[in-house]
């Protein structure tokens, strides 16, 4: 899972965390609300019975106590209490347009409804049908009756609704953070790629258009520089090959007049000599800069990797290494049948350098062996030496920088420019992997890992 | 060889004479130069050169449309001077029928061996033998010459002999002389190799198994021996 896909995938987790506690907090609200007012409700049902209790028939006159007149009056309440003839055998505060005597089929009437305008509970006691009637407006009743069975289906068809409520605000909060995901992709992985110092072109359509083409425009003004800095790079780096080729001449032709003094040869020779260091420094620089930013188109053949070190080693051989050098070449089990896709001149430049270095920092001379191996889809080329080796701290910022250019300090303390540098480059732009390390018990050795296509 | 007429032809001044004196101290005779490419196709219908040494960055006409131009009359080889050295000047130089090319800034001596291989190619000597410490190659002939007789070389023989000759002293890859023996798709042809240099031992040493004129560099190729340069 990449960066982009990790972060949409944790805002989809707490968007969904988020909903579930805003649905608790509401369902724990709900009950507490529930709790706190039914302790201070004053429930109508409760008050009938309590107050029925407080009428009560004590041989054959009825008994009130002084609570219940204070009860109703602070209610604006009445109350009556009938026989078991339906006739009022006791009332208190009682409107006085009310009939005293009720029919059986009123009483059914009344006791689910309203007496008149009034809302009514009645209670059951030993003395008759207790009525405690609350002023004209006061309540709102409602009588309902259901069958068993469609409680069931109310309670399940309830329970599916928020269900279905539930997956659907799911699905819908999917549905946002894909689109929005799918919005945003883009630009994140353009920036991502920007960062790499890669040229984007977003595409400049949708809600977030603005953002690309702002994008796009960023990174053609980022490339235009680079670009730019490249040109200037090769175009000093060409007009400095002019002169210096003229300046290489001469002093080659000084150096080779034997008719001339020896002190003006060797003379001719020193210049001839730090010309030659200046022209692989331009060509460094131009190299490296181009690899830098991207803009050597890469000359990419299948290039056997044996034959290819052998190229290199027995150019080395016949340029008449120093007597202290030593150099040899291993080509592992079913290493000569591979082929790599790469730029000849390119590998071929990068283990120049790294036979170049084992030389270059060894003087007292020491043994070099180049092998190349196959194993498993990859091409391994190992240059190991005898030498003295690099120290872990060196070593340890060669593997971990990126490569260090010429324009931009890496703090690594590898200088710039070098021949391991442009080698690290040319690696990377091959897709491959390089390090160093030690060799025991003394010497560097170092390891280029390079794919092996499939088919070619 | 020395003797064939060059010509050279660059608008920096200062380098033309450079590079003509470079050859003429080499032992060339006849240097032609010129600073344009009307200048150098001039010369070329008057003093029809041998060779020509072309710098692709000129004014007017570029090094690449000078070509061009010659290469309508004349095909004569080239190498071109270059101070570009990107990939796409070199590939675009041999699209259009360069024979070599060289990066500037070179070394003279860069440039005389240069020179020197393509005239050799472009213009063999009739009489090409190389001596070796117990046989005489006639490369015109494709023959073995020793005391015991005369052992004509195959055809994949006298190419594999031929690329070791050119670069005699010099240690040839084993993919080169593959490449020489049977063109750009050699892979797998090690093994057939290593029998025609035991059959190309057995006509041209003594003692095949202890060479002295064909030597294994390990595993990296070969290397011929030569008592006298092919001439």
């Amino acid at each position: 899972m990449n960066p982009v896909q990790r972060f949409f995938h944790k805002y989809f987790i707490s968007t969904i965390a988020a909903l579930t506690l805003f649905l608790l907090i509401n369902l724990v609200l709900v009950v507490a609300i529930r709790v706190v007012a039914g302790r201070h409700a004053t429930a109508p049902d409760l008050s009938v019975s309590a107050l029925s209790a407080m009428v009560s028939e004590v041989n054959g006159v009825i008994e009130v106590e002084p609570e219940v007149s204070r009860v109703l009056a602070e209610n604006r309440a009445w109350a009556m209490l009938l026989d078991d003839g339906g006739a009022v055998i006791w009332e208190e505060q009682m409107p006085e347009d009310l009939p005293r005597s009720y029919t059986a089929a009123r009483i059914a009437q009344f006791s689910r409804w309203y007496l008149q305008e009034y809302p009514v509970f009645v209670w059951q006691q030993p003395a008759g049908l207790f009525v405690l009637a609350y002023p004209a407006n006061s309540l709102q009743r409602y009588n309902f009756a259901m069958e068993t069975g469609d409680v069931w289906a109310m309670v399940i068809t309830a329970f599916g609704v928020f269900l279905a409520s539930i997956l659907l605000m799911l699905f819908l909060l999917w549905r946002s953070t894909r689109r929005v995901e799918r919005a945003m992709k883009p630009i994140l992985t353009g920036i991502s790629a920007m960062a790499q110092g890669k040229p984007i072109q977003l595409e400049e359509h949708g809600e977030l258009a603005d953002i690309n083409a702002e994008l796009n425009r960023a990174s053609e003004q980022l490339h235009k520089k680079d670009t730019a800095r490249a040109d200037w790079i090769s175009g000093i780096s060409h007009d400095i090959r002019t002169p210096l080729s003229v300046m290489l001449g001469y002093a080659g032709e000084i150096e080779d007049n034997d008719a001339l003094p020896s002190d003006v040869q060797k003379q001719a020779g020193l210049i001839r000599k730090h010309g030659e260091k200046l022209r692989q420094l331009i060509l460094d620089l131009n190299l490296t800069s181009r690899l830098e930013y991207a803009m050597q188109p890469l000359q990419t053949a299948p290039v056997s990797p044996v034959e290819l070190s052998r190229q290199v080693v027995s150019g080395y051989v016949n340029d008449g290494l120093d007597g202290q050098y030593e150099i040899d070449l291993y080509a592992g089990d079913g290493a000569e049948t591979i082929l790599i896709e790469c730029d000849n001149a390119l590998l071929t430049r990068m283990l120049e350098n790294l036979i170049g270095n084992s030389i270059t920092h060894n003087p007292d001379g020491c043994h070099i062996c180049v092998s190349v191996e196959s194993t498993g889809g990859t091409c391994t080329i190992i240059v190991q030496d005898t030498g003295k080796g690099m120290d872990e701290v060196v070593l340890r910022k060669l593997n971990a920088a990126e490569c260090a250019s010429f324009t931009q300090s890496d703090g690594s303390g590898i200088p710039h420019g070098n021949g391991l540098n442009i080698a690290k480059q040319i690696v990377s732009a091959h897709r491959g992997t390089i390090r160093f390390f030690g060799t025991e018990p003394h010497g560097l050795t170092v390891a280029v890992k390079l794919p092996i296509p499939t088919k070619l | 060889m020395k003797d064939k007429p060059i010509l050279i032809v660059d608008d920096e001044p200062d380098l033309l004479a450079m590079v003509r004196s470079i050859f003429e101290r080499a032992g060339f005779t006849q240097i032609i130069t010129a600073s344009s490419g009307e200048a150098a196709l001039d010369e070329c219908s008057k003093k029809e050169p041998a060779m020509a040494i072309l710098d692709v960055m000129m004014p007017d006409m570029d090094g690449f449309e000078l070509l061009r131009e010659i290469r309508q009359t004349s095909e004569i080889p080239v190498l071109m001077l270059t101070a570009k050295g990107e990939a796409e000047d070199r590939c675009r130089g041999l699209e259009l029928g360069a024979d070599d090319y060289l990066v500037k800034p070179f070394l003279p001596k860069e440039l005389l061996l240069r020179v020197n291989a393509i005239l050799k190619r472009a213009y063999p000597d009739s009489n090409r033998t190389v001596i070796l410490a117990a046989s005489t190659v006639d490369l015109d002939r494709a023959e073995v010459r020793r005391d015991e007789g005369i052992f004509p070389l195959t055809g994949k023989e006298y190419a594999i002999f031929l690329k070791l000759a050119e670069n005699a002293g010099r240690v040839v890859t084993i993919g080169a002389l593959c490449q020489a023996a049977c063109g750009e798709i050699w892979m797998g042809y090690e093994n057939t190799l290593m029998s025609h240099i035991r059959h190309l031992r057995e006509k041209i040493e003594d003692t095949p198994s202890a060479p002295v004129s064909l030597l294994t560099a390990k595993g990296l190729g070969y290397k011929l021996m030569v008592k006298g340069e092919p001439h």
